[in-house]
């Protein structure tokens, strides 16, 4: 190459290719010659039809282009040139002797990129094609750009739903498909950051939870991978909604962010009796509504959210309360109330008090507060996640929410065990040991399967120790009013104020026949009681006052007191064939 | 969303005003201006006289300023915030992490 080109037409290492489109040999020559002197590659096209067959071979780097040409003009080359190689942007530069504004408009109208008339210089020419490959060079990366996000977007989109399959999963184990419990989960995205879980203790109570997680999306969902995981398991193993939240707490100081938390709200009921307990951490007032419809209590958010305060600084106010039969609870995320509509109007609480605070069946205040929600928000994109969790204190539909699951069975052989828990009255304070105990019978001989009776036995046996033993409380307080409240908020202040008392609790398991016999020996230093007064029948079921004692005696094949009442031994039996009571 | 600060006379103190959205489109700005100073402040006010809007990422800001002025319940303050505000607080029980008046 004679002359070294002022600026090179090179594109990541390649020489450009021009194509020049012109039915006078001669202008082809002049305008060739000049390009090649820049660094060009030249290809020449006689007519627009020969161009438009050149570009299906070779995509050119620039076209320029005459206006007037006998086969194919240069208007309607250049519109199949750029619809042909869509979507590579490719400049072309009409190359003209006309002015006539309206002609000149029209190469631009056609697709052409700029125009040059003739007779044109060659600093003009040069401006032109530095201009024409800036603005083919900012499409590219453009397009690049475009590509890697099209393709991020895609793979995320991928890992989201795949996520949302898992937590779907997770989900679905949830007890909330039972005839006492509505619910509506609105994600804002694929992945939800409000979570609601429901599932059974052992001794039948349901036991919810609905929190929201700050933020949406990944972190979120991990998050509430983990605490259902933590929920589903305490549940099931029996633990209590203060044991449950103390633990989640934990769990959510290790896992996350200093500025991600968990608001939640947590609560268990007893269908048959209405009680009822409730943890409420940075989450809207969970209401109460009667079955007369109005709203009757609110329960604010006294607690920090989980997984800000560390373990030790954290405590679990759970309060207590009796529901009367019909008595409904609602549980949402500040998602409903903040829901905006048209306008930016909040759905706030009016709203929604002026929905629960109606006559109308539960359910149909449950759709008919759906359905105001729908009205509000109208067509507007959602802002946050929403969820609402509907429940019904109704004993008629107690039966029909116990659990239907079939009966797992013991699979590990029979073997000769035992252990001692002796505890003091600050153990008796600060722990639970019937799920401790659970635990190890579940371990050690695979009880698990058998949790249901076995808890229930534990939890009676260790409660009327503690209760009726230690703490002296008399069941006729269950009877008044707001009784069970009464009864559990005495049940606190004379433990907070238990000094000097000791329990054992000694179990005792040996092989027998098909399967084995667990002894339970549960003794404690307190008050005894005449067990002659104790009824013997589970017939009258019309008193609290030994309710507990008649269903362990119905459960287990025997129970007897000795220590002037001080010492309750409840032998249980279990066979392989049916993993059931004898 | 703007945010401005201003250091007290002594130097140990910065006072940081955020108008109209406390969101996470604050993070950023936020951070910048506390993370950066040395030698550090020993106190944060945040002033939420302007703010009308905040959500649960502008509680996890706060915490993430409490836990970078020491961890101490005293070490931020908040002031003047309004009543919406305050509510979203005190639905967090924020009041017992730092100074709220």
């Amino acid at each position: 190459m004679a002359a070294v080109p002022k600026f090179a037409p090179v594109d990541h290492g390649a020489v450009l290719t021009a194509l020049v489109v012109d039915d006078e040999a001669v202008n082809r020559v002049v305008l060739g010659a000049m390009l090649r002197e820049y660094g060009f590659i030249v290809i020449e096209a006689d007519d627009g039809r020969h161009a438009c067959e050149v570009c299906r071979e070779t995509v050119p780097d620039i076209v320029f282009m005459d206006i007037m040409m006998p086969e194919m003009d240069g208007y309607e080359a250049t519109r199949a040139i750029k619809a042909l190689l869509m979507p590579t942007f490719v400049p072309v530069i009409f190359l003209t002797a006309v002015s006539d504004d309206h002609l000149l408009h029209r190469c631009i109208e056609v697709g052409g990129d700029d125009f040059l008339v003739k007779p044109y210089s060659r600093t003009l020419l040069r401006a032109k094609i530095d201009a024409a490959l800036r603005t083919r060079s900012m499409h590219r990366d453009l397009a690049e750009q475009r590509d890697v996000l099209t393709q991020y977007r895609l793979r995320q989109q991928r890992d989201m739903e795949v996520a949302k399959r898992i937590l779907d999963n997770v989900a679905s184990q949830n007890r909330l498909g039972v005839p006492n419990v509505r619910y509506a989960l609105r994600p804002m995205e694929t992945l939800n950051g409000d979570v609601i879980f429901a599932a059974n203790r052992p001794t039948g109570e349901q036991c919810f939870l609905v929190g929201d997680f700050t933020g949406h999306g990944l972190p979120a969902a991990i998050g509430a991978l983990t605490a259902h995981g933590v929920f589903m398991s305490m549940v099931a193993k029996g633990f209590g909604i203060d044991d449950i939240v103390l633990e989640l707490n934990r769990k959510m100081c290790a896992l996350l962010p200093v500025d991600r938390f968990l608001s939640a709200a947590l609560f268990e009921m007893q269908l048959d009796t209405g009680l009822l307990k409730v943890w409420n951490g940075g989450m809207p007032d969970i209401l109460v509504r009667s079955a007369a419809g109005r709203v009757i209590t609110r329960y604010p958010s006294e607690n920090v959210p989980m997984g800000i305060v560390a373990p030790r600084d954290y405590a679990a106010n759970v309060r207590c309360a009796t529901l009367a039969p019909g008595d409904q609870l609602l549980i949402h995320s500040d998602g409903l109330i903040e829901a905006h509509g048209p306008g930016d109007e909040l759905y706030g609480n009016a709203r929604l008090h002026a929905v629960m605070d109606s006559p109308g069946p539960a359910f149909e205040r449950f759709d008919a507060l759906l359905a105001s929600l729908a009205q509000h928000v109208q067509s507007e994109p959602q802002s946050d996640d929403v969820s609402l969790l509907y429940v019904i204190c109704d004993p008629a539909l107690a039966a029909a929410a116990e659990d239907d699951a079939q009966p797992a069975t013991v699979t590990r052989a029979p073997a000769s065990w035992r252990f001692e828990l002796e505890l003091g009255a600050e153990e008796l304070k600060s722990s639970e040991p019937v799920a401790t105990v659970m635990q190890v019978f579940d371990t050690v001989q695979g009880l698990g399967a058998l949790r249901t009776p076995l808890f229930l036995i534990l939890t009676e046996l260790f409660s009327n120790a503690l209760e009726h033993g230690l703490l002296a409380l008399d069941s006729a307080v269950k009877h008044r009013p707001n009784g069970f409240a009464e009864y559990y908020q005495q049940r606190q202040e004379r433990l907070e104020r238990l000094f000097g008392a000791t329990m054992s609790i000694q179990c005792r398991h040996e092989p027998q026949g098909d399967g084995g016999a667990l002894q339970i020996r549960l003794a404690h230093n307190g008050s005894g009681f005449d067990p002659a007064s104790l009824p013997v029948q589970l017939a009258d079921n019309g008193e609290f006052k030994g309710r507990g004692i008649r269903l362990v005696r119905s459960l287990c094949r025997d129970l007897a007191y000795e220590d002037g009442g001080r010492t309750a031994v409840a032998t249980y039996s279990w066979a392989h064939a049916t993993a059931r009571a004898a | 969303m703007a945010i401005s600060t201003a250091p007290s006379a002594d130097g140990k103190t910065l006072t940081i005003r955020i108008s109209d959205r406390f969101d996470f489109n604050a993070h950023t700005a936020l951070r910048a201006a506390y993370a950066n100073a040395n030698p550090r402040y020993q106190s944060y006010v945040l002033d939420l006289r302007e703010t009308d809007y905040m959500d649960s990422s502008a509680l996890g800001m706060l915490l993430q300023l409490k836990e970078h002025a020491g961890g101490a319940k005293s070490a931020v303050h908040i002031r003047n915030a309004k009543p919406a505000i305050k509510e979203i607080l005190s639905v967090a029980n924020f009041q017992q992490l730092m100074t709220i008046d």
